[in-house]
C-alpha cells in the first residue's frame, strides 16, 4: 500500500515536469510565431537559412530565421528584380559568414551599410547584393557564380576572403558538392534547447562562462593533438594550402571576368594586434575558440595564414590589375573588429569598399 | 549580491543544503556567517558598522533588563540613560552616512553669500547598503526592552544574526524583535508546505522583479529622461513607474519571505495588494507595511498618536509622514513625497465623516462601482505622489505635472503597450490568487495542481526568456 502510494506521488511528480516542459516548449512556439512569424510546427533553427540543390549550397531563397531573411532570390536582404533596373550598377558582394552579417545588427552588415553610403553618395545608382553564405568556400561560390549568380548582370563583383577555410582538415575543392531531386526534409527541433543556452549564457556570469568555453577550448584541443601524429599540426601557413587559395581565386577572377563584370578584391582583417605580447586576455581566448574550428592550425599558422593571403590578395591584384582594398590596414587590429565585425568594424569595411566602388568607371 | 544574480542563487543553495544538515546551534552559527558574508560581499569596510550597532543595542538590552530587575529609585533613569545611548548609535549613524550632507550642502549654500566657504563641510560619504532598514530593526529591540514589551536575549550571537539575517537585511521587511528572536532562539523543523510556500514566493518575487520591474524601467526610464513629454506619456510612465517600484519592492519582500521560509523562518507580509486600497489610510496599511507599523508604533504613538484632539493628531501625522518621507532618502522630492501622503492622511480624516454619509442604499452593484470608482481616484492619487518620488528635480516635477494640466501632445495608444505586456500578467496573475484564495494560490500543493502547473511553466518562460538583465533594486538605496 505504501509502495503503491509513492509510486503514485512519483508518478505525478513525473507527470508534472512533463507538462512543465512541454508547456515551455509551446510557449517557445508561440513566442517564435509572434515574435519571428515562424511556423508553429516543423524545424526552426539556422539550417534553414542554407541549402544545397542544383546550384550547390547556397542560401534558401525566400528563407527567414530570426532577424536573418534571405530574399527570393537567395540574397540576404531586401526583395529585388532578376532583371537589372536600368541605369543601375549592381554591385555583387560575395563572402563567407563576415560578409553574410552574421553577427552585426540587422542592416548593420558591411554590405547593407556599402548600400546606404551609395545611396547617400549617388541616391538610387547602386544596388548592392549580398550573396553571402556562412561557412561558403572560394570554390563554392566559383560554381554558384557559373549557375545562378550571373544571370543578375552584375557590373561589380566584391570578393571579401576567409582564408581560414584553407586551414580546415579537407581543402576546399574545385568539385561542387550538388544535389538532385526535392529538398532535404529538416527535422524537428526543441526550441527550448536554443533559448536555454542563450539565457544561460547571458545569466551565468563572464568569468564562469570564460573558463568554461577556456575548458571546452582545451579539451578540444587536447582531443585532436592526441589523435594525430606529431607533425600533424601546421605551425606556418602550409604553402600548398596558400597556392590552392591562389588558384582558387585566379579562377574566381577569370569566371567573374568572363560575365562582364569588374572584380573588385579586399584583404581580411583580424582582431589581433601583431605583437603578441599585446594581447588580451580575451584575445588569447578568442584565438582558442577560432582554432576549435581548424585544429591543424595553430595560432601562429592562422595568423600566418592571413598575412599569406593578403600577400596574395595584393599580388593578385597588381598581376591581373584587379583593384584591391586593404581591409586588413583599415581595419585596426582591435577586439571589436574581429573577423565576425561589429556594427562598428562592419562600418570601417563598408567605408573602405564604397570608396573604392565610387572611384571605378 | 542581489537576490536576482548568479552569485546568490549559488550562495543560497549552498546555505541551504548546510543549513538542514546542521544542528540548530551550529546553523545559527552558519547563518551569522553567511549573513556576514553577503554584507560583506558588496563593501566588507561596513561589516564594521553593523557589527558596532549590534555590540551597542546588546549591551543597552542587557542593562535596560538588569534596570528593570534590579528596580529601586534610579530605574526609570538608567532605562532611559540607555535607551538614549542607542538611539543616538542608531540614529547618529543615520545621520551621519545618510544625511550629512543633505544638511551640509544648504548650510554650505545659505554661508557662501557671507563669503564663508563651507563646502570643506562636503565629505564623500559612501551609504552603507540597507542601514535604514537594520537601524530601525535594531532601535525597534531597545524600544520594546524599554516599554517592557519584551525582554533581551543573553545570546549574543542570536542576538547578531537577528540583526543581520540575511533575507531581510538590505531591504526588509523591517522584524520586530518580538516576532523574529523566538524564531532564531527556537528550533526550526523542516516542513514541505512551508519550503515548497518559500520556493513559490522566491518564484513570484523573481517574477515581480526581473519580468515586470525590470522591464517596466526602461521605458520609465524614457519617460522621465524625455525633455518634454507629452501628457499621455507622463500619464503611462507614471503608471508604469507604479507598477515598477510595487513589483521591485513587493518582489524584493516576497523573495526575502520566501528565503526565510525555506530555513523554517516566517517573516511578515509587507505588501498586500496596494493599488486595490480605496483610501490613503488603506493605502498605508498595504503598502509597505513593515515600515508603516513602525513608524505608527514608535513615532505616530510615541508622539501622542490620536489622543490629544485632532490638531495634534493632524500634527503627528504630518510629522510622521514627513519623517518618513525622509527615511526614503535624502533629498528634498522625498520629503515632498512624504509631506505629500501626510496630508493625504490628514484630508482623508478631515472628510471620512462625509464620506461615510453617503449613502448608496443596498445596492450591491452600486457599492462595488463605488468602491472601483474610489480605487482609481486613489491609485491616482498615489501616482501624482510617485511624479514627487520618481522626478529628479523640482523643475521636472512642474514640466510633466504642467504638461499633464495643459494637456499637452496627442495621445500615443503605443505608450501603452509596456503596460499591457509586463504589467497586466502581474494584474491577472494576482488577481487570479486573490479569486481563489489560499487554495488557488499558485504556492499551493491542493487542488488544481496540473492548472497551477501550466501556470508555472507560463510564468517561468516569461521570466526567464523575457526578464530583463539583473539590476538593482529600487529600496536598496534607501
Amino acid at each position: 500500500m505504501k509502495i503503491r502510494g509513492i509510486m503514485r506521488v512519483v508518478a505525478r511528480g513525473i507527470g508534472l515536469i512533463i507538462l512543465f516542459v512541454v508547456m515551455l516548449e509551446l510557449c517557445a512556439r508561440i513566442d517564435d510565431s509572434l515574435t519571428w512569424g515562424a511556423p508553429f510546427w516543423g524545424h526552426y533553427s539556422y539550417a534553414l537559412l542554407s541549402t544545397t540543390d542544383v546550384l550547390g549550397p547556397h542560401s534558401r531563397f525566400g528563407a527567414s530565421f530570426e532577424n536573418w531573411c534571405i530574399n527570393s532570390y537567395g540574397f540576404r536582404g531586401p526583395e529585388i528584380t532578376m532583371e537589372k533596373p536600368a541605369g543601375v550598377v549592381r554591385v555583387l558582394v560575395i563572402g563567407a559568414s563576415e560578409t553574410f552579417g552574421l553577427y552585426e545588427s540587422p542592416g548593420k552588415g558591411f554590405p547593407a551599410q556599402m548600400q546606404h553610403m551609395l545611396d547617400v553618395a549617388r541616391p538610387g545608382r547602386y544596388q548592392v547584393l549580398n550573396a553571402a553564405l556562412v561557412g561558403m568556400t572560394l570554390p563554392r561560390f566559383i560554381h554558384y557564380f557559373h549557375v545562378w549568380l550571373w544571370r543578375f548582370d552584375p557590373d561589380i563583383v566584391v570578393y571579401y576572403p576567409t582564408p581560414a577555410s584553407y586551414l580546415h582538415r579537407e581543402a576546399p575543392e574545385r568539385k561542387t558538392v550538388t544535389r538532385t531531386g526535392p529538398p532535404k526534409k529538416l527535422p524537428e527541433t526543441i526550441r527550448l534547447v536554443r533559448k536555454t543556452k542563450t539565457v544561460l549564457q547571458r545569466f551565468i556570469p563572464a568569468s564562469i562562462m570564460k573558463w568554461l568555453r577556456q575548458r571546452r577550448i582545451a579539451w578540444v584541443l587536447a582531443g585532436h593533438e592526441r589523435r594525430y601524429k606529431s607533425g600533424w599540426m601546421w605551425q606556418h601557413a602550409p604553402a600548398e594550402r596558400v597556392g590552392l587559395f591562389k588558384e582558387h581565386l585566379t579562377a574566381l577572377i577569370k569566371e567573374v571576368r568572363a560575365s562582364g563584370a569588374r572584380f573588385v578584391l579586399a584583404t581580411h582583417a583580424n582582431r589581433f594586434p601583431a605583437d603578441r605580447k599585446a594581447w588580451s586576455e580575451t584575445d588569447e581566448m578568442m584565438m582558442a575558440g577560432w582554432r576549435r574550428f581548424v585544429p591543424r592550425a595553430t595560432g601562429k599558422c592562422l595568423l600566418d595564414m592571413e598575412h599569406e593571403t593578403n600577400r596574395v590578395v595584393v599580388e593578385l591584384g597588381e598581376r591581373l590589375g584587379v583593384p584591391v582594398v586593404d581591409v586588413a590596414t583599415a581595419v585596426p587590429s582591435k577586439p571589436e573588429n574581429f573577423a565576425h565585425f561589429t556594427d562598428r568594424g562592419a562600418e570601417i569595411v563598408a567605408k573602405a569598399l564604397t570608396t573604392e566602388i565610387l572611384m571605378l568607371r | 549580491m542581489w537576490f536576482n544574480s548568479f552569485d546568490f542563487a549559488v550562495f543560497f543553495c549552498i546555505v541551504l543544503a548546510l543549513y538542514w544538515v546542521l544542528s540548530h546551534r551550529w546553523q545559527n552559527l552558519m547563518l551569522l556567517a553567511a549573513s556576514y558574508f553577503f554584507y560583506g560581499y558588496w563593501d566588507w569596510r561596513f561589516l564594521s558598522l553593523i557589527f558596532f550597532s549590534t555590540v551597542v543595542d546588546y549591551i543597552a538590552g542587557l542593562r535596560m533588563q538588569r534596570a528593570i530587575e534590579e528596580g529601586g529609585p534610579q530605574e526609570a533613569r538608567r532605562k532611559r540613560f540607555w535607551l538614549v545611548v542607542s538611539m543616538v548609535k542608531s540614529l547618529g549613524l543615520l545621520g551621519f552616512f545618510k544625511y550629512y550632507n543633505f544638511f551640509t550642502g544648504p548650510l554650505s549654500d545659505a554661508l557662501a553669500p557671507f563669503g564663508i566657504d563651507a563646502s570643506l563641510l562636503h565629505l564623500d560619504i559612501v551609504l552603507p547598503v540597507g542601514i535604514s532598514f537594520y537601524t530601525f530593526q535594531t532601535m525597534s529591540y531597545t524600544i520594546d526592552i524599554y516599554r517592557g514589551v519584551m525582554k533581551p536575549t543573553r545570546r549574543f550571537f542570536d542576538f547578531a544574526l537577528f540583526v543581520s539575517f540575511f533575507p531581510q537585511l538590505v531591504a526588509g521587511p523591517i522584524e520586530r524583535a518580538s516576532a523574529l528572536l523566538p524564531q532564531i532562539l527556537g528550533k526550526r523543523r523542516f516542513r514541505r508546505a512551508q519550503f515548497c510556500d518559500g520556493l513559490h514566493l522566491m518564484f513570484w518575487g523573481l517574477f515581480e522583479k526581473v519580468f515586470v520591474a525590470d522591464n517596466l524601467a526602461r521605458f520609465v526610464n524614457q519617460v522621465f529622461d524625455s525633455p518634454d513629454p507629452s501628457a499621455f506619456a507622463v500619464l503611462c510612465g507614471v503608471w508604469a513607474f507604479a507598477f515598477q517600484i510595487y513589483c521591485d519592492f513587493a518582489g524584493y519582500s516576497h523573495i526575502a519571505r520566501g528565503c526565510a521560509k525555506c530555513m523554517g523562518f516566517e517573516l511578515r507580509l509587507n505588501f498586500n495588494m496596494p493599488y486595490i486600497a480605496a483610501n490613503p489610510r488603506e493605502f498605508w496599511a498595504r503598502w509597505h507595511i513593515s515600515l508603516s507599523t513602525w513608524l505608527r508604533d514608535y513615532l505616530y504613538i510615541s508622539l501622542g498618536g490620536n489622543r490629544k484632539g485632532k490638531v495634534k493628531t493632524y500634527r503627528n501625522l504630518a510629522l510622521t509622514m514627513f519623517l518618513g518621507g525622509l527615511w526614503h532618502g535624502a533629498a528634498w522630492n522625498f520629503v515632498l513625497w512624504g509631506v505629500y501622503h501626510g496630508a493625504l492622511l490628514i484630508i482623508h480624516r478631515l472628510f471620512e465623516p462625509v464620506l461615510k454619509c453617503i449613502n448608496l442604499g443596498r445596492s450591491r452593484v452600486l457599492a462595488a462601482v463605488w468602491r472601483v470608482a474610489r480605487i482609481i481616484i486613489m491609485f491616482h492619487l498615489v501616482c501624482l505622489g510617485w511624479v514627487f518620488f520618481r522626478a529628479r528635480s523640482m523643475d521636472q516635477i512642474y514640466l510633466m505635472l504642467g504638461n499633464v494640466l495643459k494637456l499637452r501632445g496627442a495621445v500615443d495608444l503605443s505608450l501603452l503597450q509596456p503596460l499591457a505586456l509586463y504589467a497586466l500578467p502581474l494584474v491577472l496573475a494576482e488577481t487570479m490568487q486573490r479569486l481563489f484564495g489560499r487554495d488557488g494560490a499558485l504556492g499551493t500543493w491542493g487542488s488544481f495542481v496540473w492548472l497551477k502547473c501550466i501556470g508555472y511553466a507560463l510564468l517561468a518562460y516569461l521570466l526567464v526568456y523575457y526578464g530583463a538583465s539583473a539590476s538593482s533594486f529600487i529600496y536598496f538605496q534607501f
